[in-house]
């Protein structure tokens, strides 16, 4: 059975921004990997609302990450996909450095993932009281199986993926990642089956 | 996914000289506006913190003050808890029964004062109708409505059965809406009392000695006989005796010789009478003999005939014969007199006559004998004349604690002492007062001088005595007497707390109601009562604590038996006892011997006054006394030295 969380049924323009440090992640990101002028060069072909002047603490539109990737994309003909889970994978690395006390304790990469809707989630509200955040249910069919059921209202399964590999990595277990994208939009469902080698 | 699978940086991405100057300065351009963004994000959320604080420190302030009531609140409820406890103590331990009731008169809840009292257990009590078995009647359900209030004597039944009399004091609780929630009962237990009372009648009316009716039950039974006589017309007849050469009894074989005689006498002259007729003895060798319903004279003649007969034979007492005789004054009613005082006084002259005449003689009264009867006249005139002239003066006898040696209160005394020298006892004349209404100018004679003196009293160590003050039937009768008293008060300036006022047990039962209003009054100054003479009358302490006295003064009479009167002593214990449980002083009169004064602070009667104790003495040695020569004083009135 998936443990529901009550994270759906909202309007659209409700969930239609993002915290502002995905954004200045993001743009860490390309700036290490691509340099300042892709930087320069996705947001002058994006041409954001917000100019591409973003603060960790501020809040976005999420539309304007998503013409950012689309920019990236076409700048280094790259599916947008690969890169959003190679920045899922950067982000996970950065939480890492940014919150280490989410990670005492807590000695595998099931441990952590199943921590993250009931403890992660948790201290991100308390944070940022209107965070959207993406829900996740859990199952273990069988021992060394989990499964994760994605739901957001950001078509951003990629980033979850990303995420879920650079926590893999991160602790090193020897770990299969399985990715289904369920049929549907807003919510976006994605059922992910990780199971260890 | 890893970032190493990312493409690598291509050359169109990558700008040129130029354009890498317009790239920083728009790159420079958005971390301005970032920062600035971010500042103003930062100022919103300073003031949002700001405001959160002010209601923090808003609410923090109100939870300050809501946390200070909730203490005070604490602090009320545990002081009230303790009060509690204490009341539950109180009414636990007390020895008076208290018993709780439901508005229907249910019980609820018991102490174990009335478990003790009805030998019943309080789960055994509980759920039982209040006093089912002593009926309270729908005249105490009324009252409790009315009033609230309820105050009586109920019956009340034990386990075994045996009913038992209650002074019971009711009271309602009300709730807020002002109807009865609970009825709170408290009851003393009469059983005692009532013995008591019916020993002490007994002690009031009977001579402990001869067993004889004493001069009380006499009178009583002279009153009821002339009603009779009044109706059926027939003759009544009163004899006065006394016994010839009594004293050389006592002198010669002592008094339990005397005693013994007495006793013999009596027993004789109760067989020399019918049984309708009533032989009393007055005192000393002093009897009376009632007779009722006679056809004629003859009748008494042939009984007084018999008596000196009866008398005149040898006793024998410790083998010793001892003669004596009795001489008898007759009188008859309605011929002689018609009223029980002018019966006595007449009977009274005939045996004077009688004596007179020579001993072992009867005489019938005889209106020849009145020669002296001008004097009542002339009394009147000398009274008069001896409140004009000054012949009163007042003397004052201590009442003093012996275990302490302090001296509680003073009670004035009258003496009248004619311009001629001539000193007139109060018995001599009060009677004759009262009769002609002199007496209430007396009594405020008495008062403001009294009052007047204990001004000039020094206060000792602890504080300056009261005064007490005899006032006569006749005064505490007069609706006007608060009045007076107030205004001599205030003339003197004497505080009302030390003024005590004595009164007698005859007064206040002559006319219950209005003395009662009149002492309510005269104690809602703040004046002492003290009911005099306890035990030679009506002696129902249950009934005079209707009145508002707080001492009680045990009659001398009850002081000179103990020693050799043992029910007497018995008495005079219970008395002790239960004008304790009823919170009344009580003040022994008469102490002679430290005999007595041992037994009574043996008893635990604190105050005592007689002659042992310090005889009655003109202010200016009173004055002495209270300065502190206090023994020395004391020494020379005991020995009689200044009396």
């Amino acid at each position: 059975m998936y443990r529901r969380t009550p994270a759906f049924g909202r309007a659209p323009e409700a969930w239609s921004s993002m915290k502002g440090i995905v954004f200045t992640e993001f743009l860490e990101m390309v700036e290490h990997r691509f340099g300042l002028a892709m930087v320069d060069r996705i947001i002058e072909e994006a041409a954001p609302d917000s100019g591409g002047a973003y603060t960790a603490v501020g809040t976005y539109p999420c539309r304007e990450l998503l013409q950012l990737v689309g920019a990236l994309a076409a700048a280094t003909a790259t599916p947008a996909p690969r890169l959003v889970q190679a920045f899922g994978h950067h982000l996970f690395g950065r939480f890492h450095e940014a919150y280490p006390a989410l990670f005492e304790g807590v000695g595998s990469a099931f441990a952590f993932l199943l921590s993250v809707e009931q403890v992660i989630h948790v201290e991100v509200r308390k944070l940022y009281p209107d965070a959207e955040l993406p829900s996740f249910d859990y199952e273990t069919p069988a021992s060394g199986t989990l499964v994760m059921l994605y739901r957001s209202h950001h078509p951003f399964a990629d980033l979850a993926e990303g995420l879920i590999r650079g926590c893999i990595e991160h602790y090193g277990n020897p770990i299969d990642v399985a990715r289904q994208d369920l049929p549907g939009r807003a919510p976006f469902s994605t059922r992910f089956t990780l199971t260890a080698r | 996914m890893k970032r190493d699978e990312l493409p690598a940086p291509t050359a169109s991405a990558a700008a040129t000289g130029g354009d890498e100057l317009a790239l920083l300065q728009r790159q420079l351009q958005r971390e301005r506006r970032a920062r600035k963004s971010a500042e103003a994000l930062l100022e919103t959320k300073s003031r949002e913190v700001y405001a959160a604080n002010q209601r923090l420190l808003g609410l923090n302030a109100e939870l300050g003050a809501a946390n200070d009531g909730l203490r005070s609140e604490v602090e009320l409820r545990r002081q009230a808890e303790r009060h509690l406890t204490i009341y539950a103590e109180a009414v636990r331990s007390t020895g008076e029964a208290v018993i709780v009731t439901d508005p229907q008169g249910t019980i609820i809840e018991v102490n174990p004062a009335y478990e003790h009292f009805v030998g019943r257990a309080r789960e055994e009590l509980i759920g039982q109708r209040l006093y089912a078995d002593g009926g309270p009647d729908a005249t105490l359900w009324n009252a409790l409505r009315e009033s609230g209030h309820w105050t009586g004597e109920l019956l009340d039944r034990r386990r075994n059965g045996e009913s038992f009399p209650s002074w019971v004091l009711i009271n309602a609780l009300r709730d807020d809406s002002g109807a009865a929630s609970h009825y709170v009962c408290v009851a003393r237990d009469m059983t005692a009392l009532k013995q008591s009372e019916q020993q002490l009648k007994r002690l009031a009316f009977y001579d402990t000695l001869t067993q004889l009716p004493n001069r009380a039950l006499f009178n009583d039974r002279l009153g009821i006989a002339l009603e009779a006589a009044r109706r059926s017309g027939k003759l009544t007849a009163v004899a006065y005796l006394d016994l010839d050469r009594f004293k050389d009894v006592n002198d010669t074989l002592g008094h339990p010789a005397g005693d013994r005689l007495l006793v013999e006498v009596a027993d004789r002259l109760s067989r020399c009478v019918r049984s309708c007729d009533t032989v009393a003895r007055m005192g000393g060798d002093e009897f009376t003999i009632l007779m009722t319903q006679l056809d004629g004279q003859a009748d008494a003649i042939a009984v007084a005939e018999r008596v000196i007969d009866a008398v005149s034979r040898p006793v024998s007492i410790g083998g010793h014969p001892v003669c004596v005789g009795a001489s008898m004054g007759l009188v008859f009613f309605p011929e002689d007199a018609d009223t029980s005082d002018e019966l006595h006084r007449r009977a009274d002259i005939a045996l004077y006559e009688a004596k007179q005449g020579g001993r072992s003689q009867y005489r019938l009264f005889d209106a020849s004998m009145l020669g002296k009867d001008g004097e009542r006249m002339s009394l009147t005139v000398m009274i008069d004349a001896a409140l004009k002239q000054g012949e009163f003066r007042l003397v004052y006898q201590p009442i003093v604690c012996p275990a302490s040696g302090r001296i509680d209160s003073v009670e004035a005394l009258l003496r009248w002492q004619r311009s001629t020298g001539e000193t007139v006892a109060p018995g001599q004349f009060i009677r004759h007062a009262e009769e002609c209404g002199l007496i209430r100018r007396i009594d405020c004679w008495v008062l403001e001088n009294a009052c007047a003196a204990a001004m000039r009293w020094q206060a000792g160590a602890h504080g300056a005595p009261r005064v007490c003050v005899n006032l006569s039937a006749v005064s505490v009768q007069q609706t006007a007497m608060p009045r007076l008293i107030a205004s001599i008060l205030e003339r003197t300036g004497l505080a009302p707390d030390r003024l005590e006022l004595e009164i007698t047990e005859t007064a206040v039962i002559a006319n219950p109601e209005a003395v009662r209003r009149v002492l309510d009054e005269i104690v809602a100054l703040g004046v002492g009562l003290s009911l005099d003479d306890f035990g030679t009358g009506y002696s129902s302490l249950s009934y005079l604590t209707r009145f508002p006295i707080q001492c009680v003064k045990l009659d001398r009479s009850f002081v000179e038996r103990i020693g050799n009167d043992a029910p007497c002593e018995e008495v005079i214990r219970s008395v002790l006892e239960l004008t304790r449980k009823l919170g009344l002083r009580v003040i022994a009169e008469g102490i002679e011997q430290p005999a007595q004064q041992e037994f009574l602070a043996r008893m635990g009667c604190e105050l005592m006054q007689g002659f042992y104790l310090g005889r009655p003495m003109p202010e200016a040695q009173l004055q002495a006394l209270l300065g502190g020569r206090h023994a020395e004083v004391l020494e020379c009135t005991a020995t009689g030295s200044t009396s």
